[in-house]
């Protein structure tokens, strides 16, 4: 995803070799090759998810009297008090934390990046009008954002997909800002512009692309923050709640029995870290492959 | 300098009023008011409530009170919390939120920088895949099962220390670690990243050549103009620190801001939704103010008018 931002700008054939240029060098860094397949790993049973599994995260053994047991070969992770099986219902939960990560960055990328260039390159009194602007939209808490979007549009999957959104992209318009008031003071600018480029070109060709390093770092933190942000929600009440079943719904019905039954909010925790920190490790490896100014690969 | 600083915090004074404007105009498109939740309360005496109060008046009028109360230093009354002005529950609240924050930032400052720093500059070895695997988990993990955890062990499991309430210094030790973890991670690797990148410039390569020790280059040359990028997110992470403890609050049930703006949302309790929000923002604008001037500071070549 970052790589075909990245390279948009340039002709489709550059677009592919480039592209897989930077495979072959993420391929060298073992943790980061290990977090992309992962990544693919998790994504792959997101979108399984949905399509039915064996396991339901519905269905409840009637028959036997399976009532928040401990982790067993019959039930790998065990199950919650109405009998359902926390594996299948994990891998259920998989499919709305992923697909809220994914989105939520892609808000937060499209936003942030045209305002903070906009601010940046522009400086001076948009500068500081679209800072006042930022300032405003940092100042609402986001829990209230939350709450009237979920009012507004519904409370539920698309409601905080929306809040997330529209809370997760000033810290990237701020960094972009910050990026591009730095370099736009270095020399090869200076040189754009005497060569006769004009405003966007410049932010385009010359601007993002040599903040992208920074740019990538943050897109890194932004799709599990987002992961963590809707589980830390719905675990202390005002994300989504039953029946929508996310890993932060799950972890917050195993919060009530933290003392007796460990392992509700167990393996789910597990599962947001997991993912997370695959999701991280893989950005870590992209900044070191696709920021030009890091040079960790010679030629 | 100070000049800057004046400047930043008087146009703060026009922001607040936006806020508060939306704010005002938010909480009344909420569907519900104050005092809905208690069914059991005949119509009249609901009528009778909201004449008190003066919630029965047009939303315009409602808003030229409210500002104009507030340009006295007025915050209004709770409509829960009864007997208790806004200002009142603010000025219990405030201290325990900025205490708690404060030495969650203090913290992660102390943990995360010098961790970045020590990975940087021992690139490729033990140190730095250690410091960066111990951070880069530390960032992956929410901040309730770092308090599950936490609670877990040295409450549960050892009783060492309190897991609730905010009494005793001990009662700081668990949530600010808590609090803490994440931010120290998250410095640590933007430290980590902006030391990389500062080190291999030039300026850095001729302050080694003129006969400069290593780690006096490093602290005096590098550090300076390495954390631009970390002073970037130290206004930002204050404020989250200060106001975005609602989970640690709920975990160790602790006094605090967050607790009380999630009641007062909940409870439609218009007065101290708007209180609690224009602290919020009047502690993000100073803290932004501050951080940019800090800016010039390190590095004067940003032209950063405000």
């Amino acid at each position: 995803m970052t790589a075909s931002v990245n390279v948009s700008q340039t002709p489709e054939m550059r677009h592919v070799s480039r592209f897989e240029l930077a495979f072959n060098r993420l391929r060298k860094i073992p943790s980061a090759y290990i977090a992309f397949w992962v990544v693919c790993l998790i994504c792959l049973m997101a979108i399984l998810s949905g399509l039915g599994i064996p396991l339901s995260p519905y269905t409840f053994d009637q028959a036997s009297d399976d009532m928040l047991v401990s982790p067993s070969l019959k039930h790998l992770m065990g199950t919650d008090e109405l009998g359902r099986d926390i594996f299948a219902r994990v891998i259920y939960g998989s499919r709305l934390s992923i697909s809220i990560g994914f989105v939520t960055a892609g808000v937060a990328f499209l936003l942030g990046t045209t305002y903070g260039a906009i601010s940046g390159y522009c400086g001076g009194k948009i500068d500081t009008l679209l800072m006042r602007g930022v300032d405003i939209a940092y100042s609402l808490p986001d829990l209230l954002v939350m709450i009237l979007v979920g009012v507004l549009v519904g409370k539920g999957t698309f409601g905080i997909l929306l809040a997330l959104g529209l809370v997760s992209w000033m810290g990237t318009a701020r960094l972009v800002r910050a990026q591009l008031l730095q370099l736009k003071e270095e020399e090869f600018i200076e040189a754009a512009r005497a060569a006769g480029q004009d405003g966007l070109t410049i932010v385009l060709k010359h601007l993002l692309p040599n903040a992208m390093g920074p740019i990538i770092v943050a897109l890194t933190f932004t799709v599990p923050s987002a992961i963590l942000s809707e589980s830390t929600l719905s675990f202390i009440g005002l994300g989504l709640s039953a029946p929508e079943c996310s890993w932060g719904t799950l972890a917050s019905d195993g919060w009530r029995s933290l003392r007796s039954h460990p392992h509700l909010l167990a393996f789910p925790s597990l599962f947001i870290f997991l993912t997370v920190l695959s999701f991280n490790c893989l950005g870590d490896g992209l900044r070191d492959v696709l920021d030009p100014r890091t040079r960790l690969f010679k030629g | 300098m100070l000049a800057l600083l004046v400047k930043r915090l008087l146009t703060a004074i026009p922001v607040l009023l936006i806020v508060a404007t939306l704010t005002f105009i938010l909480v009344r498109m909420v569907p519900g008011g104050p005092f809905d939740a208690d069914k059991h309360l005949p119509p009249a005496i609901i009528a009778n409530l909201n004449a008190k109060y003066q919630l029965d008046k047009p939303w315009p009028q409602q808003y030229v009170t409210y500002i104009t109360r507030l340009t006295r230093g007025d915050l209004g009354v709770s409509y829960k919390y009864v007997n208790r002005t806004v200002r009142d529950i603010l000025s219990e609240a405030i201290p325990v939120s900025v205490q708690l924050g404060f030495t969650a930032l203090i913290l992660a400052i102390l943990i995360g920088v010098p961790l970045g720093t020590l990975a940087a500059v021992n690139r490729g070895t033990w140190i730095d895949v250690t410091a960066m695997f111990v951070s880069t988990a530390g960032i992956s993990v929410p901040g309730f099962v770092i308090g599950a955890f936490l609670i877990f062990i040295f409450g549960i499991w050892l009783k060492v220390l309190p897991v609730a309430l905010w009494e005793s210094p001990w009662h700081m030790v668990l949530p600010s670690l808590t609090l803490a973890f994440s931010p120290a991670a998250y410095l640590a690797r933007l430290t980590r990243a902006s030391v990389l990148e500062v080190l291999e410039k030039d300026w850095v390569r001729t302050a080694r050549s003129k006969g400069l020790s290593r780690w006096s280059t490093i602290i005096k040359h590098a550090l300076r103009n390495a954390l631009v990028p970390v002073v970037t997110v130290l206004g930002p992470l204050t404020a989250i620190l200060i106001t975005g403890s609602f989970v640690v609050e709920y975990l160790y049930a602790i006094p605090g801001m967050g607790r009380f703006f999630v009641t007062a949302v909940t409870n439609r309790d218009y007065d101290l939704i708007m209180g609690t929000t224009l602290v919020f923002a009047a502690l993000l604008i100073v803290t932004n103010a501050i951080v940019d001037v800090a800016y010039q500071v390190l590095d004067p070549r940003m032209k950063v008018e405000g």
